[in-house]
């Protein structure tokens, strides 16, 4: 038996007991997927508050529209739907901006300027490597712009391919395929110090 | 032999083709170059290493009480949920109700309007009239019999007029 199918009874033991309104069950469905949910939510919103509080959004809807889930056995696939959907709410709802690069040219006084995130940690030499590499992955993934966050999140930390990415997010393959392509020639650029080649 | 155009022409296709978007001679070009330029093949791992990198550490904690605010949300009885819907069970059971609630209204409709007090006739104000009439004429007492046969040739003539049979 496959750990994938382990995972799938699992699932459905507690969506069942969830759908007759048993909270710890639903409880540990929680623990099992709320990494990826806040992952899925912060990838596709890149605020850590309104990540947060989406997120919670996600997990009450999936509480209370439990009873109509028809294929018990794909309760993560469904919850991903519910998440992606809350997030283009979200972004559909909220006042539009401008993202701009940090690889974007800024100017003052008619020369070139080069921009950059204040890092509020103390030096890397104070840091273990490991975590130094983990905050420098996650400022690069920061600095791209929502539509390719959203691919990167998708495809690279949940693994969808592209066809699905392209049906949630409701646009042509070949537009994901070249976020994908652009997403990752600005983080290979800019995560250059880290990647073993 | 490959050449530095080459290259500058192929890594900028690299991205691309390291997502497999590349389609007929590009794909073709840049497999070829790549198999034969050790340069280009190792920019190439690079792309596949970042990707690596990227999802061995980019997920990230969610924040500490992610659970209690679901919780306390999921748990508050004045809240209303955002998308309620009973289990199937109740649903079908809800529909039988309902059902049966629509037929009880039809049956209790239909009761009420054979049982409604019909409107009165032309024939029926009539004979009310020579009825009241006939009841002030007996306090007389001679011409009461006469009156009552009279009463009743003018309430026969007008149902059969109201029926449209005369």
């Amino acid at each position: 038996m496959s750990g994938g199918r382990v995972v799938e009874y699992v699932d459905v033991d507690l969506v069942r007991r969830t759908k007759t309104g048993d909270v710890e069950a639903f409880e540990q469905l929680f623990n099992r997927y709320q990494k990826r949910v806040y992952n899925i939510v912060y990838g596709m919103i890149g605020n850590e508050n309104d990540a947060a509080e989406l997120a919670q959004d996600v997990f009450v809807r999936v509480f209370d529209s439990i009873a109509t889930l028809r294929a018990e056995e794909a309760f993560f696939t469904w919850v991903r739907t519910v998440a992606i959907n809350v997030c283009r709410d979200h972004v559909r709802r909220r006042v539009p901006f401008r993202v701009e690069s940090l690889d974007e040219k800024m100017s003052y006084d008619g020369e070139d300027i080069i921009r950059e995130i204040a890092d509020p940690a103390v030096g890397p030499e104070r840091l273990s490597e490991q975590k130094e590499t983990e905050r420098a992955v996650h400022r690069a993934i920061d600095s791209l712009s929502g539509e390719h966050r959203t691919v990167v999140v998708l495809h690279h930390l949940e693994g969808m391919d592209v066809q699905d990415i392209a049906k949630a997010l409701g646009c042509p393959t070949g537009t994901v395929k070249s976020r994908l392509a652009r997403a990752r020639e600005e983080l290979r650029r800019k995560l250059a110090g880290y990647v073993e080649s | 032999m490959e050449t530095r155009v080459d290259c500058e022409y192929i890594r900028g296709l690299l991205a691309d083709f390291s997502e497999d978007n590349l389609l007929g001679r590009a794909a073709r070009r840049a497999r070829d170059h790549v198999a034969a330029c050790e340069a280009c093949a190792d920019e190439l791992k690079t792309f596949e290493a970042t990707a690596d990198l990227v999802r061995e550490k980019g997920l990230r904690e969610p924040p500490v009480g992610l659970w209690n605010a679901v919780y306390n949300r999921i748990t508050d009885p004045a809240r209303a949920p955002s998308v309620a819907r009973p289990a199937a069970g109740l649903r079908l059971r809800l529909r039988i109700g309902a059902a049966i609630a629509a037929l009880s209204l039809v049956i209790l409709f239909g009761l009420s309007y054979v049982r409604r007090p019909q409107p009165p006739s032309v024939a029926n104000a009539v004979a009310a009239e020579y009825v009241e009439g006939h009841a002030v004429g007996s306090r007389d007492g001679l011409f009461a019999d006469r009156f009552s046969l009279t009463s009743v040739a003018a309430l026969a003539e007008a149902e059969q007029r109201e029926n449209g049979r005369l």
